[in-house]
């Protein structure tokens, strides 16, 4: 028995996908457009690596967070971006109909504080599409790095 | 190319017309059932309390959170829940944000403790402890088509609200909407819809809820009032991880 490589694997799902008159194609873009919330960069983040940063001082930065986890004492800061548009288009029996979609991308800022406000950890992090913001966050609260912590994300590590 | 036409004698079709009168009887029951099942699709659920909420909310797992909607179309008092029919569609629909959706509204059933409570616009919800976002789509002729529209609910005035631990009844508040008509519908009922969103005056009837849960519930206790906060986009969402039931 024969074993097809992933090439041929997307070529017949596509053929597939056209002879039962079905069309989706992904179209990549640059990630230059807001489709929601307000962007953190990477630059924006520098005050943070600083153990002593306090709650007060990241609202003073950053804004309101987008969510407070009370009990956990998370703030997360969420946006979309475009990452590319989806054509699709679907046709049968005389009739067709196509449009786009816009592909988001969803990014995250999680900063997680002590009882005394200061930051313990943070990260800037992409959801993946397949999983609910609710997991998404649950798993982030529950997680305990096993790997080595790096300066930059857990500034108590830094002593 | 000829077309060959065939005429059916007038006495072999009278013969077969009186032949197909339980066929004609059997169309017009389909068609009363078919009526029927319109009536039934028409209608919004509403939650009545079972046995197990009772159990629920006796041991604290669940509190029963009363709500009143009054409503006013053309400058004129109108009954919110106006019973659905084939002809008459419900005017509000709810959406509860919780830990779950990060606060995000989803379609949430009511329900009616009576149906004079029903009349005079309360609502309930069982919710166990924790904060919750109401979201109220309405008055609006169309909010059956909207039960399942993100959007829609993402759009539409939003409260927070706050389910203490071992409390069992809670009044939030009392909320007045607007609506204007414009045009009618198929069936005669008017096309309704919202107005003065971003103002929608929040009331404390707390005397009037209190009688109504006693007579429902005389031994549930103290009936506790924690009114609903404006929510407004750009605040932010606070949630709060749920505690796990004993059945989970």
């Amino acid at each position: 028995m024969t074993t097809c490589g992933p090439n041929l694997r997307v070529l017949l799902l596509g053929i597939s996908l056209v002879l039962a008159g079905c069309v989706l194609l992904p179209i990549p873009l640059p990630e230059n457009k807001v489709l929601a919330g307000k962007p953190v960069t990477e630059e924006q983040l520098s005050f943070l690596s600083s153990k002593d940063t306090t709650m007060q001082q990241v609202m003073d930065h950053l804004g309101n967070p987008n969510v407070i986890w009370e009990d956990t004492r998370i703030f997360v800061y969420n946006w979309e971006m475009r990452r590319g548009i989806l054509f699709w288009a679907v046709g049968g029996y005389g009739s067709a109909t196509a449009g786009l979609s816009e592909i988001p991308k969803h990014y995250l800022l999680l900063i997680q504080f002590n009882a005394q406000d200061r930051i313990v950890r943070f990260e800037r992090t992409v959801r993946p599409m397949t999983q609910s913001f609710s997991d998404f966050l649950q798993a982030w609260g529950e997680n305990v790095p096993l790997a080595p912590a790096t300066p930059q994300n857990h500034p108590e590590d830094e002593k | 190319m000829s077309v060959s036409l065939r005429i059916v004698p007038y006495d072999i079709m009278k013969n077969l017309a009186s032949r197909c009168l339980p066929q004609r009887i059997l169309v017009r029951t389909a068609g009363l059932v078919f009526f029927c099942l319109m009536m039934l699709c028409s209608c919004v659920p509403s939650a009545v309390i079972t046995a197990k909420d009772k159990a629920a909310l006796a041991s604290g797992e669940k509190a029963l959170v009363l709500l009143r909607i009054q409503c006013s179309v053309d400058n004129q008092p109108c009954e919110p829940f106006i019973k659905p029919s084939f002809t008459v569609e419900p005017i509000f629909v709810f959406g509860l944000g919780t830990f779950e959706t990060v606060g995000e509204p989803k379609y949430a059933i009511h329900g009616f403790l009576s149906q004079e409570a029903r009349q005079a616009g309360w609502i309930y919800f069982l919710l166990p402890p924790g904060i919750y976002y109401l979201a109220v789509l309405g008055p609006d002729s169309a909010v059956i088509s909207k039960t399942d529209s993100t959007n829609d609910f993402r759009d539409a005035p939003r409260w927070r609200l706050d389910v203490l631990e071992n409390t069992k009844l809670i009044y939030v508040g009392t909320l007045h909407f607007t609506g204007k008509t414009e045009g009618k519908l198929l069936f005669g009922g008017k096309v309704i819809y919202p107005v003065n969103t971003d103002e929608i005056p929040l009331q404390d009837e707390r005397e009037p809820a209190s009688h109504l849960l006693a007579e429902h519930f005389p031994n549930a206790g103290e009936v506790k009032t924690i009114l609903l906060q404006r929510w407004r986009p750009g605040d932010s969402i606070i949630i709060r991880t749920p505690k796990r039931s004993k059945n989970e």
